[in-house]
This record gives C-alpha cells, sequence and structure tokens, in this order.
C-alpha cells in the first residue's frame, strides 16, 4: 500500500491454486517488499471488474508466502475462483488488529472453530507451532456440517505431529464417519483443561460464535477477556470509511475484527454482533 | 479557535470580490433554480446568487464526498494492469453555506481525516484533498425555517468555528468574521474591498444572535434525554419497531443528512479496462449491511434504524467524534414521508419513557 493512496490495489500473480473442499480453494501469492503482518489480520483482495471482498489470511507470519483461504459464496468470490495460476489479484492491506500472541506466551491455547472460520485460526495456529516451546497445551476443537467439509484435512496428521490435540464434530455424519456428532460446543464436555491460565480463539459463523462464547465462559470456566473471536463483516472499504462494518461503534475494519469477550457482550445491547 | 479577526465589507463590494473569486476558481453559491428551490451551483456570474433563501435543498456536502466519484481506473496493458487512483480536488470556494452545514463539513472531516480513529494515517485522500482546497465563506441565519432546529443541536445559529470567513447580514454592510488562516489569507488579499469593522457593529451581531433565538419554530430535538437512552441502550424495542414500521426505507434522509457520509463501493466496466467509483449508501436500505451468503445482521427496518439512531445520538460516538451527529437543518423533516424524522425520534424515544406500559421493560433491562 503506497503511502496515502489508500484505496489503489497492489497487484500480485496467483502463484498456486489449491482446491480444499467443494467451493473452497486457497490462494498463494508472493509477499509484495515490505509486507508484514499478524495472525489475524486480512486483506482487501480486489478483482478488476468485479469488486474488492475482505479476506483473512491463511498464512502465518513467518511463512514465506501469503495464503488466502476463501469460500466461493458470492459475486466476487465466484469470479476470483475462476482465476487460474498466473492471473492477477489485487491486494490492499494487511488491515485490522491482530490476535494477541506475545501477551499469551506460557499459556495453553483452545482453539474453537467452525467452518471455514478455521482458515483465520490457521495463521495463529501455525505461528505457535513454529514457535512451540512457547506454548503449553494446544487444543483444537473444530466443527463443520458434513466430514467432506473439513478444512484442511490433509494438515491434521501434521498437527498432531507437532503437539496438538484435535477434536473434531460434524453436524451430519455420513456411513464412514466413526466420531463425534452434534456442534461444536459438545465438544467442551470431552475436554479436560486448567481454565485459570487458557485462552480460546473463536472464529466461525456468527451463531456459532455466540454459543461457544457462552460455553466457553459458564461451563468451560474461562475468563471473559481471555475469550477472543474475529467476527464478520462486510468491509467494503476496510480502512474505517465507508461505514458497512459497523457494530454499534465499533468499526470492525479498524477496531477488530479480533475482540474479546466482553467488548462484545457491550456490542450486544445496541446492535446484533453475531 | 476563536474568530481572529473582524472586517466589514459593503455589499457592492462583496459581489466584486465573488467575481474575483469566480474569475479565479470555481465559485459554488446558491442559486434560484425552475421552481423556486435554491440549490448550490457552479456559479460563473455572480448576478446569478441569490440569497433570497433559507437553506438549501441539499447539502453541500456533494462537494465533498460526490454522490458518485471514480477513484481509480484500470487498464490491461499485454499482461500487466495499469492502475491509477484519481484524485479531483479543484480549488473551489463556497459561498453561502449555512452554519450547520459547516458544522456538518467539519464533522465529516474529522470522520475521513482518521482522526476518529486516531489514525490520521488513514485519511482519505480524496476528500482531504479536496476539503484542503476548500474555502467556506458562510452566511450567518437571521430567519430560520419553521423546520430549523440547530439551536438545540449546536449547529448554528451562528458559530464561533470551522468556517474560513464567516458572514452576517448587518442591512447596510456584511460582517466578515475571519476564522482561520486560509480566511485572513483571502482578506489580507483583497484588502481594498474591506473595511476594519466597528465596536458597535460586533455588538449589532451578538444582539441579531440572541434576537435570532427566538425565531425558531416547532421541532425541539432537545437531544439529552434520548443521548442518555440510547447510550444506556435501554429504549424499549417497541419504540424502534413502530418507528421501524413507518419508514419506508427511501434513504432520503441519509441523502439529505449534511453528516451522513457511508458509501459503497462498485466497479464499472469489464475485466480488462474500467474504473472503480464510490457512490452514496444508506445504512436503511436493506443490502447494506448484508454479508456474503445472505446472512443479514440488520434484516429488519427496526434494527437498521436503531443502528442510525445510536451513530447520530449515543454517548460511544460523541466521545469518538466530538459532537453528536445531528446539526438541525432540518432536511429530515422536509424530506421524511412516514414522518420519522429526527426531531420526531427524538420525540418519540422521550415520551415512551413516560408511558407506563414501557416503564417496566425497561426497568427490567
Amino acid at each position: 500500500m503506497k503511502q496515502g493512496l489508500i484505496f489503489l490495489p497492489t497487484l500480485l500473480k496467483v502463484k498456486e491454486i489449491k482446491p480444499e473442499i467443494p467451493a473452497v480453494a486457497t490462494f498463494r501469492l508472493p509477499k509484495p517488499d515490505g509486507f508484514i503482518h499478524k495472525a489475524g489480520q486480512f486483506l482487501e483482495v480486489s478483482l478488476f471488474g468485479k469488486g474488492e471482498v475482505p479476506i483473512s489470511i491463511s498464512s502465518p507470519p513467518s511463512y514465506e508466502d501469503i495464503l488466502l483461504t476463501i469460500r466461493s459464496t458470492g459475486y466476487v468470490t465466484s469470479a476470483i475462483h475462476s482465476l487460474k495460476e498466473g492471473d492477477a489479484l489485487g491486494i490492499r492491506g494487511p488491515l485490522g488488529n491482530s490476535f494477541p500472541y506475545e501477551e499469551y506466551k506460557g499459556w495453553d491455547i483452545l482453539f474453537v472453530g467452525g467452518g471455514i472460520g478455521l482458515a483465520p485460526l490457521r495463521s495463529l495456529l501455525w505461528e505457535m507451532l513454529y514457535h512451540r516451546e512457547d506454548f503449553g497445551r494446544i487444543i483444537l476443537l473444530y466443527g463443520a456440517r458434513t466430514p467432506a467439509d473439513l478444512l484442511y484435512p490433509w494438515q491434521y496428521e501434521e498437527y498432531e505431529k507437532r503437539g496438538v490435540e484435535i477434536l473434531l464434530t460434524v453436524d451430519r455424519g455420513d456411513e464412514k464417519w466413526r466420531g463425534n456428532v452434534g456442534v461444536v460446543t459438545t465438544l467442551f464436555e470431552k475436554i479436560k483443561i486448567e481454565p485459570e491460565r487458557t485462552v480460546a480463539y473463536v472464529c466461525g459463523p456468527g451463531i456459532m460464535i455466540r454459543f461457544a462464547m457462552r460455553d466457553l465462559v459458564e461451563k468451560m470456566g474461562i475468563a471473559p477477556s481471555n475469550c477472543i473471536a474475529t467476527l464478520e463483516r462486510h468491509m467494503k472499504c476496510g480502512v474505517g470509511k465507508c461505514g458497512h462494518c459497523v457494530i454499534a461503534e465499533k468499526y470492525v475494519c479498524i477496531d477488530g475484527p479480533v475482540f474479546r469477550y466482553p467488548e462484545i457482550k457491550m456490542l450486544e445491547r445496541y446492535d446484533d454482533p453475531w | 479557535m476563536a474568530i481572529l479577526a473582524y472586517r466589514k465589507i459593503r455589499k457592492e463590494n462583496l459581489m466584486e470580490l465573488l467575481q474575483k473569486i469566480a474569475s479565479e476558481e470555481e465559485l459554488i453559491a446558491p442559486v434560484e433554480m425552475f421552481g423556486g428551490e435554491a440549490l448550490f451551483q457552479p456559479v460563473k456570474d455572480v448576478r446569478d446568487i441569490t440569497f433570497n433563501y433559507v437553506n438549501t435543498l441539499f447539502p453541500p456536502k456533494q462537494f465533498l464526498l460526490p454522490r458518485f466519484e471514480k477513484i481509480l481506473t484500470y487498464k490491461k496493458e499485454g499482461e500487466e494492469f495499469k492502475v491509477e487512483e484519481i484524485i479531483e480536488a479543484p480549488r473551489r470556494t463556497i459561498f453561502g453555506i449555512r452554519p450547520c452545514d459547516v458544522e456538518g463539513i467539519r464533522y465529516t472531516e474529522h470522520f475521513y481525516s482518521g482522526k476518529m480513529f486516531n489514525r490520521e494515517d488513514l485519511a482519505d485522500p480524496h476528500f482531504m484533498a479536496r476539503r484542503n482546497n476548500l474555502t467556506i465563506i458562510s452566511v450567518a441565519c437571521l430567519n430560520p425555517a419553521p423546520t430549523c432546529f440547530c439551536v438545540c443541536c449546536d449547529g448554528g445559529p451562528f458559530l464561533e468555528k470551522g468556517f474560513d470567513l464567516q458572514l452576517t447580514d448587518l442591512e447596510e454592510v456584511w460582517l466578515c468574521e475571519v476564522g482561520s488562516q486560509k480566511g485572513m489569507a483571502l482578506v489580507e488579499r483583497f484588502s481594498p474591498l474591506f473595511e476594519e469593522a466597528e465596536e458597535k457593529e460586533i455588538q449589532r451581531r451578538k444582539k441579531l444572535e440572541e434576537e435570532v433565538l427566538e425565531r425558531f419554530g416547532p421541532y425541539p430535538a432537545f437531544s439529552g434525554a434520548t443521548l442518555r437512552n440510547i447510550t444506556r441502550g435501554d429504549i424499549p424495542r417497541q419504540v424502534w419497531e413502530s418507528l421501524g414500521e413507518r419508514c419506508i426505507v427511501c434513504g432520503g434522509w441519509q441523502f439529505l443528512c449534511p453528516l451522513c457520509f457511508c458509501y459503497t463501493v462498485v466497479d464499472i466496466g469489464n475485466e480488462e479496462e474500467g474504473y472503480r467509483a464510490r457512490v452514496w449508501d444508506s445504512c436503511h436500505y436493506e443490502g447494506y449491511s448484508r454479508l456474503a451468503g445472505g446472512p443479514n445482521p440488520r434484516k429488519g427496518r427496526d434494527r437498521r434504524r436503531e443502528r442510525c439512531i445510536f451513530h447520530k445520538f449515543s454517548w460511544q460516538y460523541v466521545e469518538r467524534m466530538g459532537r453528536h451527529g445531528c446539526v438541525g437543518c432540518g432536511r429530515c423533516v422536509i424530506t421524511c414521508m412516514g414522518y420519522v424524522h429526527m426531531p420526531q425520534t427524538v420525540w418519540e424515544i422521550r415520551s415512551a419513557f413516560r408511558e407506563e406500559k414501557y416503564k417496566k421493560e425497561a426497568k427490567v433491562r
């Protein structure tokens, strides 16, 4: 992003497109000069003639490329999915705040993901795996609609090898599925944690965040300020100008997208943050 | 900023000054259009300017934030894209702007300059370039319209800051209050046209200000109590539902409000060549906060209305923006067809707390 010209995208060539699950693919982009991001930040990805969409960065800051996991769900994202390797994609960013990282060194980490919500968490998860000795237990609770919708299945083995406890769940199983069936909050009963030294990072659909956060505080006993979620809004400009992403007085693109539970509870009085 | 200096200018000298400005740069002034409505228009000949108006139908925000604005162009040349950000910022002077609109510009500038977030690195280059090239010569209001309520909203009828020059009609001469260095430079450049103001004229302006306060109409928007209720978030759901029911989602309020500044972004063209533009948007439209894939956190009209009023009248915003979001220009009163304009909304929120059926619910929350 050139100084001052906040709406000018930087054009990058797509290096690789990796299909993940139906309608979801990961786009690999080279890092432009001086690009430094933090886990939890997002990019405004633009495709000329179609428009711009906010996409969270799925690659950890220490990784050599930018990885963007995009679901084909709307006008712009479906056009992005029709791109080929070598085509140009514009990015603006990194924008927004980030997951607290330094603050929780030495703590136990609990990730709670739902559906495509694993994509922003992956950035932080990998950053922690690169610095595995800085953290205690790392637990990943992840749920999706069906077994075919579980994101990044090829990575789970690698996660386990590096000491992540993974628990999966699906809303509807199929004939091969032997694991848990139910929403992600049903996994909470199956783990034992020390709530006073655990921090939870939550991302997923709004309704999932709402109930997961409630149960983390009420059933698991984690302090509300240690429950952290990234919220989803359609940020059209990403720099706090257009007003589309506002929840009560918070601009998700500048004050967020990462919020702590007490902040979200406060917003709930005036608006619907989920 | 306090007033830097007082000057006075004769009526014929003012026309000469404006003609000189019009010959050098773009002069925007109220012009009486067919049908008797005054609108801000670019003026070449100062004889077109009308002085017979209370306020223009459209606020002058379109000169800072155009309804439709190209922000960048793109063109595919071979394998590469050529992308350019377009910043269009002609030198402009705007004459005849009323204090409420001056206050609106100050509010919008606070937002677009990134000062709201203490992020001045994210200042909007398009808006700020136009703002820096804009000179404001405002005219204080002596005859408010029945719909005006700026006196309740710190938006007039006289201002202390925000303008470069503020003129007051003292019948035979105009009193000029210089409010900024830009205004001072203008006065010094055309110093033969100006004269030093005398003490009695300054006193007369003060007296006029007191007299004007008596002439305001029947639309009080005493927002203090409303601000408190909205900040606490304890307004009964039924109030929003009753307001939302009557709203016809025309977006007229947001387009006529001098303080509304939301926009949406569109790409016009094909994959090879075209431009990206931004156009005004309204938080009352259903698609405003819809997310990809369909979920809409503000599906009901009551939710959207609540969001709009929260932006205008909550302490959370007052804290960040330096003032609440209404200057009392009265344009929403003129345009609103569902009778849910700002003073009416404030009135209904206030009266809701007097009604017994709501009292109980308010306590429960």
